[in-house]
């Protein structure tokens, strides 16, 4: 189901006032049904999938915890085989039966016959995976204590707000909120409903308007102009994705809210980094703390004979994996690396943001030169194939035209209204005006901030049911 | 407490304030829009009298000028066409039509390749209906495919509807301006003189529209609903740019000839008249300009004077082998 969907408009109340209505001991089987529901929205058989997850991590929970030495390692390391397993199947199968191929018949051997999987990748496949993954991490290192009841498990890998595209959660943080009985706080419901208007209006208002001219532009990219390209790359897109996956976090954090939970903060105005390696500390925070947690610092520790080398290669790794888990494609790899090396050149030169900060025109350097990297390496995301990435990057570095190309399905209006609400997004957040979401005020001004919202929304919103990018992964 | 007071509060202030400003989004809308409007509250709501309907897509829309159909077989038409209508669009109109006006002698049925794929939302644009949501018709038609009680009875979330070039209309219009128009005329609009550069370009997507039994059975229906009123219906096939319609339609002409066939419904197609090899007649390759539009009116209007519109047509085929040129 769709955060921006209709259904979603009518199955959040209901599901919020039986879950207040329910006593506290139905309430996990309550949130449970209705995590099925709205998973199954999507395609229904894909919870299966769902569920030999669950399985396989609730009883490798047990069995770590239970287990000792050897044994304890041995069980973890199968239990991230079997959940990688599941995921490299369904999402990276295909992707490594084609670089096979290429690598075979690039070393001489004859072509054979590839049977490709003709499967949908299962909606928040990575999220989920990475989120169980965390349970059994934290488990062995005796972080938290494995799960016992099946239904409060199945409900921290599954929990509605954050099913899909997360923020990937662990287990320190979730699995106790589901044992805490909840009241209803109305207070606390409106500060959600806030959060939610907000994520909303992100998504509706600017990420979706912002992707009309940028689907455009991608799917024409040899007839457009260069300005067009500028306009896409630089500006469009980078807005395009912040707004649509942050939309996406504030309404899975809104709403959890509401029914009591508290969710992990996902984006920190990432476009305000001085550095790429700060942009990675506001950016996805809960994907980058993941692979720092449980990728990146068990490789520097492994290496650290190396000294400062261990630290590339942690970095050069994890971006590269980085990449990849986003997408089974080479350009989604060549993200991730650009990412990792331009933060092994801060590294091994000593740029940092700290520094940066104690003049205003290093501060202004920084912040330009980053969001620049950033939205460059975002033309590799959003490309799919390598050949149009770089078509796309000639047209703007190499064979300028400096011609703009009208584009039918954009408005005089739709250009104005996507610059406006771009310069006032980054107004919003510049003077930190999110504070008026995560406070509570007098009614009257909560009336104000949440009508303002709705009105917004109403009168400027694109309601065509775009789903959200990161769905796809 | 606070927050059923917040919640009561919030609706309050969403629904008056939204409603207030629906006011003049509408008013700017209508008055941008008028040619649109007006065209459509002529179908819709009027009541005079017409000896013949012109109903279908844009390929009627622009094509077909009342002016020459009137003092050629000196009648009274209108043009009823509807941008991306198909079958269960055009009948909509065509009962819309019915039910406020009397009946017209002839009804001229002008199908696109597209007309027998009814799609989960067959109309086009559904837009250009809202305002006309208390007509039962109109109401029914637009309620499998919107949430048309919550448009009809909180009409500012119809604005959730709109794209931002209908925004930016209703905006000109707050400010007194109107959609910049090529002339009209009952109903008909001029499509320009624009046309076709070469080398030649598809515009349009080579899509091989399927023929739904839905759509037959909308066309069924509308003859039905022609035989009821009395009414002789012609279906027709606009000219089309040197047959780049070919991928569109494999199984268009056969339903199509069939079903006129078998009802005795003359079918005119102009799919292979000269003129159609003329890149300076067509605005792209389904659509003429205005000066394609004037000549094939006119020979439109001869077709129908010749196949004597007036009496009962006995021999169809006759009559399709004719005009197949």
């Amino acid at each position: 189901m769709l955060f921006n969907s209709f259904d979603f408009l009518l199955f959040f109340p209901v599901v919020t006032l039986f879950y207040f209505l329910l006593p506290h001991k139905f309430r996990w089987f309550h949130l449970l049904a209705a995590s099925c529901i709205f998973y199954m929205a999507f395609v229904p058989v894909y919870i299966l999938i769902l569920f030999a997850t669950i399985i396989i991590d609730y009883v490798a929970g047990i069995l770590i915890e239970k287990a000792s030495g050897k044994t304890k390692k041995l069980l973890l390391v199968l239990a991230i085989v079997l959940n990688i397993l599941i995921l490299c199947i369904f999402k990276y199968y295909n992707f490594f039966l084609d670089q096979s191929a290429i690598i075979l018949s690039a070393l001489g051997f004859r072509q054979f016959e590839l049977r490709y999987l003709d499967i949908l990748l299962p909606i928040g496949l990575s999220f989920h995976t990475f989120q169980a993954l965390s349970y059994i991490i934290e488990v062995k290192r005796g972080n938290v204590k494995a799960e016992r009841h099946f239904g409060i498990y199945s409900l921290y890998v599954m929990f509605f707000p954050q099913l899909v595209a997360g923020p990937i959660e662990r287990p320190q943080n979730m699995l106790h909120q589901f044992h805490e009985e909840k009241h209803f706080d109305g207070n606390r419901v409106i500060m959600g409903l806030k959060i939610m208007l907000w994520g909303f209006v992100k998504k509706l208002v600017i990420a979706d308007r912002l992707g009309i001219y940028v689907d455009e532009v991608y799917s024409s990219a040899q007839t457009t102009g260069s300005l067009n390209l500028w306009l896409a790359v630089l500006l469009f897109f980078p807005f395009q994705i912040y707004c649509d996956f942050s939309g996406y976090s504030s309404i899975a954090v809104g709403s959890a809210t509401v029914l009591g939970f508290n969710l992990m903060e996902n984006f920190r105005t990432p476009f305000s980094s001085l550095t790429t390696s700060e942009l990675w500390n506001r950016w996805h925070i809960s994907l980058s703390s993941w692979f720092r947690d449980y990728l990146y610092q068990p490789i520097v520790i492994f290496l650290r004979d190396y000294g400062k080398w261990s630290v590339v290669a942690g970095l050069i790794i994890t971006f590269f994996l980085s990449g990849l888990w986003h997408g089974a494609g080479v350009t989604f790899i060549l993200y991730g690396l650009f990412q990792g090396i331009v933060i092994v050149i801060e590294y091994l030169f000593g740029v940092k943001a700290t520094k940066l900060s104690k003049k205003p025109y290093l501060k202004l350097r920084g912040i330009l030169i980053t969001y620049f990297l950033f939205s460059l390496s975002l033309i590799f995301f959003r490309s799919f194939g390598l050949r149009k990435a770089g078509r796309i990057l000639k047209k703007m570095f190499w064979d300028i035209d400096m011609q703009f190309v009208h584009i039918p399905k954009m408005a005089d209006f739709s250009y104005f209204i996507s610059v406006a609400s771009i310069a006032a997004l980054l107004l919003f957040e510049g003077s930190r005006g999110e504070r008026l979401l995560y406070q509570n005020y007098s009614l009257r001004k909560e009336t104000i901030i949440t009508s303002g919202m709705i009105i917004l929304l109403i009168l400027f919103g694109v309601f065509y049911n775009v789903s959200f990018i990161y769905f796809q992964f | 407490m606070k927050f059923i007071k917040y919640f009561l509060l919030v609706l309050f202030v969403c629904i008056s304030l939204l409603a207030l400003i629906f006011v003049f989004f509408r008013k700017g809308y209508n008055t941008y829009f008028s040619f649109e409007q007006s065209r459509l509250k002529q179908i819709i709501n009027g009541k005079g009298y017409y000896d013949a309907l012109f109903v279908g897509s844009s390929r009627t829309y622009y094509h077909i000028n009342p002016k020459i159909i009137d003092s050629v077989l000196n009648l009274r038409s209108f043009n009823g066409g509807i941008d991306g209508a198909n079958l269960f669009e055009i009948n909509m109109i065509l009962k819309c039509y019915l039910a406020s006006h009397p009946a017209p002698r002839y009804v001229i049925a002008d199908l696109p390749a597209s007309a027998f794929e009814i799609a989960e939302a067959p109309i086009w644009n559904p837009n250009i209906y809202f305002p006309f949501l208390n007509n039962e018709i109109v109401f029914n038609s637009l309620r499998p495919s919107k949430r048309v009680y919550l448009l009809k009875y909180l009409p500012f979330l119809q604005i959730t509807e709109w794209d931002d070039f209908l925004r930016q209309g209703a905006f000109a219009g707050l400010a007194g301006k109107e959609k910049p128009l090529a002339p009209h005329y009952k109903g008909y609009l001029e499509s320009g003189t624009d046309t076709i550069p070469l080398p030649f370009k598809m515009t349009y997507l080579t899509t091989d529209f399927p023929v739904n039994p839905d759509g037959t059975a909308l066309l069924e229906e509308m003859i039905k609903i022609c035989k009821k009123n009395n009414i002789r219906l012609v279906i027709t096939y606009a000219p089309v740019y040197k047959l780049k319609d070919e991928k569109m339609n494999p199984a268009f002409f056969p339903t199509l000839k069939y079903i006129c066939d078998t009802s005795h419904i003359p079918f005119l197609s102009y799919r292979y008249l000269s003129i159609n090899n003329n890149h300076l007649l067509f605005r792209d390759e389904h659509h003429l300009n205005k000066h394609g539009a004037d000549i094939f009116t006119t020979l439109l209007a001869e077709d129908l004077k010749n196949i004597e519109i007036e009496q009962a047509v006995t021999r169809p085929d006759e009559k399709i082998l004719k005009v197949w040129r």
